[in-house]
């Protein structure tokens, strides 16, 4: 029975010690040294004093990032991937709600990454530098400690995602849950010692962890690809075809870009085995293109919040589709229960439309130092009260349709997808209203241009000045397109911001 | 308007609020990210009437206003 990811790593250096677990550019690392780096970096975790606490990490190097989280979990701690990219004003956000006694880093002092941190409000003795931690000797007796008191239930990583009060959300997930998914994800897919990824998310989006997980557990090598890759796609297929990749799991805009472009008869990808994607609706428009040049591949639909460790439904492609139709979200995986719910709490009949829920192992803890938005979202079961029995409530729309396949029918609230982005117009709004001359704001987003649309009063707003100041608080993804000032908002007939008005007078006029 | 110009229009209205000039560090700096970059293709190959060859996107030719412009020498026309 496994109570902890690192056990994967375990049996995994027993088979193959030596083989590249991860890789990034000309580097690479061992399951062996992977699990010697990251058991030093525990030990000094450990002789920190921490247990069951939060460590940071500010990694620049990709190996170093994933070497970091392992250590964390070897220690009895949990990991909280920190985007170095961030703004310093959202970062201290995080900082704030989350308080750690440790910040792992592998910048040099004085680096841009550090300099980053102490303008967060990080203090200097809590900020740890990768290069001397991995030195630490071992302590054998310590690590046995830690393990024996750590329980499945213990966090094994929390991962900020956009909050639409304008302060993001800690997503707090367990290693129970990061197992229950692992075990059915390589299951179900025949995730093995051959298969070969080319990861394309960042390491603070969950959807990683499909490739970090099943490659500790299977023995699988995962290629990390370089941002500026995904700039450049015939450099992109043929990384991919240099590394012989054959399993690749992303968001939908990288395969889009490399359908549109023709490279798939020009410069196919020739060891591709599996093309899984999730995090954002994939167009069958260019699904069709994958498929019909490269016919033999198994394609996969995936669905499910950071809320429910990584993904709860999957739709594996089997039968046609029009350009136009949508794919569905597909059926639960394995030991995971999807309610859709409607509006009076009672599960939907026939094809009628409410909200997707989710109840099982797969479920996170809630929100990091914040309970009672914990409660609003993760709530009793509303088809009993004979025992606590948590489902959480996705703010997603679905339906069944003839086959009793799930489908998506739209979002509850205001959250978008913007690009693979998972994004609260709320925070957006919130970070606007902060600015001074703002007096009203409303942050729309143009599916068909794929463009956030942000508008404001009065007419006397400096859209440059608030521009800017947008920069310092929101990550570069969540920054509006296109910015527009007015008198006053468009009110519906009960008084409410009338978005659909806005969005016509002021963005599409 | 000569061709720096017009592109340097298109780039701003991408990448709004910025200022860019024709010899501004695009890439690294972050000013236009990997999913600016193909509706920068987009709007270049509408404005200029011709087609970008794939070969030519690569993140090192779009790294200035400069750069883009020989892109769009080399596009064909529709």
């Amino acid at each position: 029975m496994i109570k902890n990811v690192t056990e994967y790593l375990d049996k995994t250096v027993q088979i193959f010690p030596e083989k590249a677990a991860f890789c990034y550019e000309d580097k690479a690392i061992t399951f062996r040294v992977l699990r010697e780096q990251a058991r030093r970096i525990a030990t000094a975790i450990i002789s920190r004093g921490l247990f069951r606490k939060p460590v940071a990490v500010a990694a620049i190097g990709k190996l170093n990032a994933v070497i970091s989280f392992v250590a964390a979990a070897y220690s009895g701690n949990f990991y909280v991937p920190i985007d170095i990219e961030m703004p310093k004003m959202r970062l201290r956000k995080i900082l704030d709600a989350l308080n750690p006694e440790m910040i792992i880093t592998d910048d040099a002092a004085q680096g841009g990454v550090y300099e980053l941190l102490l303008q967060a409000g990080a203090s200097k003795e809590k900020i740890y530098f990768f290069q001397d931690l991995k030195n630490r000797e071992t302590d054998e007796a310590a690590l046995a400690k830690a393990e024996k008191r750590q329980i499945d239930t213990d966090l094994l990583y929390v991962l900020f995602t956009s909050g639409s009060t304008g302060i993001p959300k800690g997503v707090c997930v367990s290693h129970r849950a990061v197992i229950d998914y692992t075990e059915w994800y390589s299951e179900t897919f025949h995730i093995d010692s051959r298969t070969t990824y080319g990861a394309q998310t960042p390491l603070f989006f969950d959807m990683s962890i499909s490739e970090l997980y099943s490659t500790m557990k299977q023995g699988c090598t995962t290629v990390y690809i370089p941002k500026k890759m995904f700039m450049s796609p015939r450099k992109l297929v043929e990384l991919l075809n240099e590394k012989r990749v054959n399993t690749i799991f992303w968001v939908p805009f990288p395969l889009c870009t490399i359908a549109n472009l023709g490279l798939l008869e020009k410069c196919p990808p020739k060891y591709l085995e599996k093309v899984l994607f999730g995090g954002e609706a994939m167009p069958n428009k260019q699904l069709n293109i994958w498929r019909r040049a490269l016919p033999n591949v198994l394609y996969a639909n995936f669905f499910g919040p950071t809320e429910a460790a990584n993904f709860f439904a999957y739709y594996i492609v089997d039968r046609d589709f029009e350009d136009n139709e949508p794919l569905p979200i597909g059926t639960a995986c394995r030991n995971i229960d999807i309610l859709v719910l409607n509006e009076d709490g009672k599960p939907v009949e026939g094809r009628e439309v409410g909200e997707i829920c989710v109840r099982g192992s797969c479920l996170s803890h809630g929100y990091y130092g914040d309970m009672a938005m914990t409660d609003r979202a993760f709530i009793q079961n509303p088809l009993h009260s004979d025992y606590r029995d948590i489902i959480y409530k996705t703010g997603d729309l679905g339906c069944f349709n003839e086959r009793q396949e799930l489908c998506w029918n739209g979002r509850k609230n205001f959250q978008i997808k913007h690009k693979g982005y998972r994004i609260e117009l709320g925070e957006i709004e919130a970070a606007a209203a902060a600015f001074a001359e703002v007096s009203a704001c409303a942050a729309l987003y143009d599916q068909k241009q794929e463009k956030i649309c942000l508008a404001v009063a009065p007419e006397t707003v400096e859209l440059q000045k608030l521009y800017d100041y947008l920069r310092e608080e929101l990550p570069h993804y969540m920054l509006p397109g296109m910015i527009k000032a007015t008198a006053a908002f468009s009110v519906t007939a009960n008084g409410k911001t009338d978005r659909q008005a806005i969005m016509e007078e002021l963005f599409h006029g | 308007m000569d061709k720096v110009e017009l592109v340097l229009k298109i780039v701003a209205q991408i990448c709004p609020f910025v200022q860019i000039g024709p010899e501004t560090e695009l890439i690294d700096s972050g000013i236009l990210t990997s999913v600016d970059l193909f509706d920068l293709i987009t709007e270049l190959e509408t404005e200029f009437d011709i087609r970008i060859d794939e070969q030519l996107i690569e993140a090192e030719n779009f790294a200035t206003v400069k750069k883009i412009v020989e892109v769009v020498l080399q596009g064909d026309d529709c």
